[in-house]
């Protein structure tokens, strides 16, 4: 699709694809994408869905975060909201719930999720949506404790108002019965177009009962409520999948009502403790039940004798182990086989490290007649717990070898380098090595060159000693030659004067000549006592 | 291009660059699009697709062929899980290509319209153009120059939106 081949494809695409991309980055990276371009300049100002997200690892403070909310809220008032998601955690204000609640309600919001841990007790004013709200998550992070989990702080009423209504999704809310409204009327009755509840980790606080009634509702999932209830009712006669999951050991009856279930998932400790009028298009059942206790082994019974429709069946392997075999001798054998259109049997072990004390063989043809007589063509599966291990011991295997792949491929690269490393110093070495030699050389000739200069020295020596003692000679000789120039001057004087004149000028050229002999000598000394030697 | 069973109906589809790709009708029905035509039998044995290269046709149909092969949620949940992974794996090499031709795929996705696949493509971009600044966002996007806002008007964008920027 090259409309304009090297150009800017992005700008020509429509809104609605662009918000899409926008919304993966979080609303404040929309936001920046404002100083693109003129094409991008206001588009997220029409963005459906705003996700605001605000944790206490953001450089944001929480006084910020809500001024930053006011401020999206604020730039944006005239536009429709899809969308809105609203995560954050500390000390928030009940009167900033109120403003964003009351912004959500006048803008026909669809969608509200909000995520949050809360430092206080704070009202979610949810009642405030009156026609719009379609899809409303509501969630508080909890803690469990000593397997109790503290869920103060987020309250929602059970007379949530919210006609339009299709999905509702509470976890760790606690659920208040509205004083006003009588005892036996179940969870939210105001709100009759509820297709999807789910509700995790919710505290019941006054209801006796915990009773659901909804005609359309389609999907109920039940995570570890607890509280004050101690009976669930659910009269439901759309709903296709229940899943039920009770972290708790508590065992009240459940009483359901709910023809066209299609699959149940069950998890708890105890068997599910079931009360129906029939599941007729039970296709899918899927049961683990972890007690110990083989005098739930009745019960468990019971639960199978009430899902006899079912087609699809999975149970945990320790449910046939304690529930079905080890218990009451004999009681299985006294049990109609409860299935008659089954048509695949799934059994796999939970507990897997418990393989060695349950080491005994089990005689599993029994259990497998209960459960399949009367579908005999009825595939059946079953994992044992020796088989998980060993495919647990092969993925290990391969994570090893993989481990020890990656690990030789580290050895062989860190070996590369060191061989590089030791080529390297090799070639150090050698160099040092013929640097010591040039050293060792050059050692030598300096010491050759020493002993010359000492040699030079001692000759030196020898000739200054020579020298001096040719000086001390030449200064004998001169004073023997000045005693004798005394001599003759006498001799002169004392010679008549006729003889005198021509010895005065023989003598004359004699005295001049040895002046400059002597001058010459004492030169020549002097500059011998001004060398450095 | 053809695809290799021969019990299944075919769609021919032609693109702009006048390439025919035979392919398998389950491969094509991955396109809501394509699906409308066929079930209100107005598609011929060509179809037409005069705004998508073949290039961008070919990855789009290596992207429909796959997810129309993978198999769907059903009663086995082992089985699910390696699909969904192997799926993903799939998903992640099939995007690592230029932008231009994430762009092109992106559009053509949205004509054709294919959820997944407009939905994979909106990610990719969204992770490639995340934590950049303004002026490499512009290069990776190829935004054109002439649309550039002035000096003054990204000021005011800034100043309105500082709460965003800090």
């Amino acid at each position: 699709m090259r409309m304009n081949v090297e150009g800017d494809r992005l700008s020509n695409l429509p809104d609605d694809l662009i918000h899409k991309i926008l919304s993966f980055n979080g609303l404040k990276n929309a936001i920046k994408t404002s100083v693109l371009s003129s094409r991008w300049r206001y588009i997220w100002t029409s963005m459906p869905f705003l996700d605001f997200s605000f944790s206490t690892e953001d450089s944001l403070t929480l006084s910020k975060f809500c001024h930053y909310v006011s401020n999206v809220l604020s730039s944006r008032n005239q536009l429709k909201v899809f969308s809105w998601k609203l995560c954050f955690s500390g000390d928030i204000s009940q009167n900033f719930v109120n403003n964003v609640m009351n912004y959500a309600s006048s803008h026909n919001i669809q969608h509200l999720n909000i995520v949050c841990s809360l430092e206080r007790d704070i009202d979610f004013p949810i009642s405030l949506f009156s026609s719009s709200l379609k899809h409303l998550t509501l969630k508080r992070h909890i803690t469990i404790s000593g397997g109790k989990f503290i869920s103060s702080g987020l309250r929602a009423s059970s007379n949530l108002k919210l006609p339009a209504l299709t999905t509702l999704h509470l976890f760790g809310v606690t659920l208040c019965r509205d004083e006003t409204i009588d005892k036996s009327v179940g969870l939210f009755p105001k709100c009759p177009n509820l297709k999807n509840l789910t509700l995790e980790y919710c505290l019941l606080t006054g209801l006796d009962v915990l009773s659901i009634c909804h005609p359309l509702l389609l999907e109920l999932t039940l995570d570890s409520v607890c509280g004050s209830a101690n009976s669930v009712n659910v009269v439901t006669p759309q709903l296709k999948n229940l899943t039920i999951r009770k972290n708790f050991r508590d065992n009240f009856p459940y009483v359901i009502s709910a023809p066209d279930l299609a699959s149940l998932l069950y998890t708890g400790h105890h068997p599910l403790h079931l009360f129906t009028d029939s599941f007729h298009s039970l296709e899918k059942v899927d049961l683990r039940v972890y007690s110990r206790d083989v005098k739930d082994a009745p019960r468990m019974f019971h639960l199978l004798q009430q899902l006899h429709n079912v087609k699809f069946l999975t149970l945990n392997l320790e449910i046939v182990e304690v529930q079905l075999l080890s218990s009451s001798v004999g009681l299985i054998s006294r049990q109609p086989s409860p299935f008659t259109s089954l048509r695949s049997l799934k059994i796999y072990p939970k507990f897997i490290d418990e393989a060695e004390h349950l080491k005994e063989k089990l005689n599993i043809s029994e259990v497998k007649s209960y459960l399949l007589d009367s579908s005999p063509n009825a595939t059946f599966t079953m994992v044992t717990r020796e088989e998980i291990i060993a495919k647990r011991n092969t993925e290990l295997e391969h994570k090893c070898l993989e481990n020890l792949w990656s690990q030789l491929k580290w050895a062989i690269t860190e070996l590369r380098m060191k061989i590089t490393n030791m080529a390297q110093i090799d070639r150090g070495k050698t160099k040092m090595e013929s640097d010591k030699e040039n050293i060792l050389e050059q050692h030598i000739a300096k010491l050759e060159h020493l002993t010359q200069i000492e040699k030079t020295m001692t000759h030196t020596d020898t000739c200054l000693k020579d020298l001096n003692r040719q000086i001390k000679r030449g200064k004998t000789t001169i004073s023997n030659i000045i005693s004798c120039l005394h001599n003759i001057i006498k001799i002169l004087a004392k010679l008549p004067m006729s003889n005198r004149a021509e010895l005065q000028l023989c003598f004359s050229s004699l005295c001049s000549i040895v002046m400059n002999k002597i001058m010459d000598r004492v030169k020549s000394l002097c500059d011998n006592e001004r060398r450095p030697f | 291009m053809s695809t290799s069973s021969s019990s299944s109906k075919k769609i021919v589809l032609k693109s702009a660059d006048n390439e025919t790709f035979e392919i398998d009708e389950i491969v094509a029905l991955e396109s809501q699009a394509i699906k409308n035509m066929i079930e209100d039998e107005c598609a011929d044995n060509v179809i037409p697709l005069g705004n998508i290269d073949s290039k961008t046709l070919s990855k789009i149909i290596e992207y429909c062929k796959k997810h129309a092969e993978s198999p769907k949620k059903d009663d086995n949940a082992d089985i699910d899980e390696k699909a969904v992974e192997d799926l993903k794996s799939f998903d992640a090499e099939f995007a690592k290509v230029d932008m231009p031709l994430i762009q092109d795929i992106l559009m053509a996705a949205n004509f054709l319209n294919i959820d997944n696949l407009i939905g994979l493509m909106c990610r990719t971009i969204a992770d490639r153009i995340k934590g950049k600044t303004p002026e490499e966002i512009r290069k990776i996007l190829n935004i054109n120059k002439n649309d550039l806002l002035s000096p003054e008007q990204e000021a005011k964008a800034r100043e309105e939106n500082s709460w965003a920027f800090d």
